[in-house]
């Protein structure tokens, strides 16, 4: 018998042929092959997952969801567009009762590095440009330009947007020049680097429109990749002339790549994900549904966003999931993730 | 353990029947998918679909079997709607098996990992799980010459790659 080939092989070592079992006694290449394919497919057999510590949650989250009687539909999270609709409403009772004072903070910074404005609970917010809300660590709301959204509630994980210790982070992505504009109840806003004080200012003490300086050097590898638009940085707008900062040493611009496409920029966040960074992981899932909500791979990465918040943020687990049940009942994972929000708030499964 | 209490939708029995076969539910997607959170949610969608699905079950089949189809189908979907948003890349998923496999177990997971999706599930299926092309097709919804080319080529695959590592070693 000549070499058996490949199908041979693995048949024979899924149930004995006894012509292969021959001519492998006698030829040693073939005896040591069908050694190989042996072990691996004894392997894949003895496959065992870890014990899931989770098989009680799994069990009663499937019983929990599924039990409902036939001529009960399911519900399907109309809860999410109360809750718009409500913050919508509350924004505005809140404007008709307020006339509040204009404070404009004209430079923003483009990379990771969030700034900090001081607003009081009941503020609310507006932005001329698209606006990444950082809402603690990893975590954001997407605005469009204009959009306008109230902090309504410090302590209620349903509101768009929760400061953290009265204090909210954010990130714009908007072009250079374009001028961030905060409207609040009138409390002043105070703008930080991260590091102190920069600039407090009022709708009287409008600055003058800041020149374009140099991109900061990064060094977040997620911030590596989310650079489709020149960085621009706080400029001191200072209320008191002690409290600007002394200016910074200019870096060189570096010339700007090609933003990475939805499937480049899974990609790299799947790469964080393995290697258990979670900070540069959400970074890029934010950017990628906010780039491509749409795409396929934009309503996977809020589907793995909600997961990784899940896991580092459980306070923040329910919004999350819910963003991502708000795609609707058509998506893949949307069973996964109604599980996955009865799981981190039980109230809410039926 | 009543089976037509379960299908009654009793929920002590569906309870009891969900845990008597969740082990080779997980161990059966472990093997199409791999390990991690996308098998962790084909389990949970396997359990809800069981929970949905058992009152209609007519028991032409053991309820095992049943069991487990429905955990393939959740396996490949699940590993084909994460193909078809991220382009499976060969070389791409180098995560490493779980440190309390057994190294026979994680040698198998390390080649099978680097299989598409595709490929892994025919593979899983027929020569690890002993399912013939037919019964693989039934549970797939695909035409049996499908599954048959897509274990050929897996097994060509996984032979030459098993292959270049005797090479290696030798």
């Amino acid at each position: 018998m000549s070499h058996p080939n490949t199908d041979a092989l693995f048949d024979h070592v899924r149930s004995a042929n006894a012509d292969v079992a021959a001519h492998a006694a006698s030829c040693s290449a073939c005896k040591a092959e069908l050694a190989e394919l042996s072990a691996l497919v004894h392997g894949a057999r003895a496959i065992e997952p870890e014990p899931a510590s989770t098989y009680d949650d799994d069990v009663a989250i499937a019983l929990a969801l599924e039990e409902a009687p036939a001529e009960q539909p399911r519900a399907r999270w109309p809860y999410g567009l109360a809750v718009a609709a409500a913050a919508l409403l509350a924004v505005g009772a809140w404007f008709a009762q307020v006339q509040p004072s204009v404070l404009t903070v004209q430079a923003v910074d483009a990379t990771t590095g969030a700034l900090v404005a001081e607003v009081a609970p009941g503020s609310v917010v507006s932005f001329q440009v698209p606006v990444r809300v950082v809402l603690g660590e990893g975590i954001s709301v997407e605005l469009d330009a204009l959009s306008t959204f109230a902090v309504l509630d410090m302590n209620a994980p349903d509101v768009l947007v929760r400061l953290d210790s009265g204090t909210l982070h954010w990130t714009l992505l908007g072009p250079p020049n374009h001028s961030l504009t905060v409207t609040t109840a009138g409390s002043p806003i105070v703008v930080h680097d991260g590091t102190g004080q920069v600039s407090a200012t009022t709708a009287s003490e409008v600055p003058p429109k800041p020149t374009p300086r140099p991109a900061r050097r990064r060094a977040a590898a997620a911030s590596d990749l989310l650079v489709p638009t020149p960085d621009v940085q706080i400029e001191p707008m200072p209320l008191e002339p002690n409290v600007a900062e002394p200016p910074e040493e200019p870096v060189p611009a570096s010339p700007v790549p090609a933003a990475p496409g939805p499937e480049a920029l899974y990609k790299a966040a799947e790469l964080a994900m393995a290697d258990g960074d979670t900070a540069n992981a959400l970074v890029l899932l934010d950017e990628l549904a906010a780039r491509w909500p749409d795409h396929p791979s934009g309503h996977l990465a809020l589907f793995d966003r909600a997961r990784l918040i899940e896991r580092t943020d459980p306070t923040h687990a329910a919004a999350a999931w819910r963003r991502y049940l708000d795609l609707g009942p058509g998506e893949p994972l949307y069973d996964v993730a109604e599980a996955r929000l009865c799981r981190v708030d039980p109230p809410t499964c039926r | 353990m009543s089976l037509d209490a379960a299908r009654r939708g009793d929920r002590a029995s569906l309870d009891a029947l969900l845990r008597e076969h969740l082990p080779a539910i997980r161990r059966t997607i472990a093997r199409c998918t791999g390990a991690g959170p996308e098998a962790d949610d084909a389990v949970q969608q396997t359990l809800m679909a069981v929970v949905r699905g058992i009152s209609s079950f007519r028991g032409d089949a053991p309820i095992g079997a049943w069991i487990h189809k429905i955990a393939v189908r959740q396996a490949w979907a699940s590993a084909r709607t994460r193909a078809n948003v991220i382009p499976f890349v060969e070389e791409a998923d180098t995560r490493p098996a779980s440190g309390e496999m057994r190294a026979e177990a994680a040698h198998a997971v390390a080649h099978l990992n680097r299989l598409s999706p595709e490929r892994r599930v025919a593979f899983v299926l027929h020569d690890v799980e002993g399912f013939s092309a037919r019964e693989i097709a039934e549970t797939l919804d695909i035409p049996e010459g499908t599954v048959n080319s897509r274990l050929r080529e897996a097994r060509m695959q996984l032979r030459e790659a098993l292959g270049a590592r005797a090479r290696k070693v030798s």
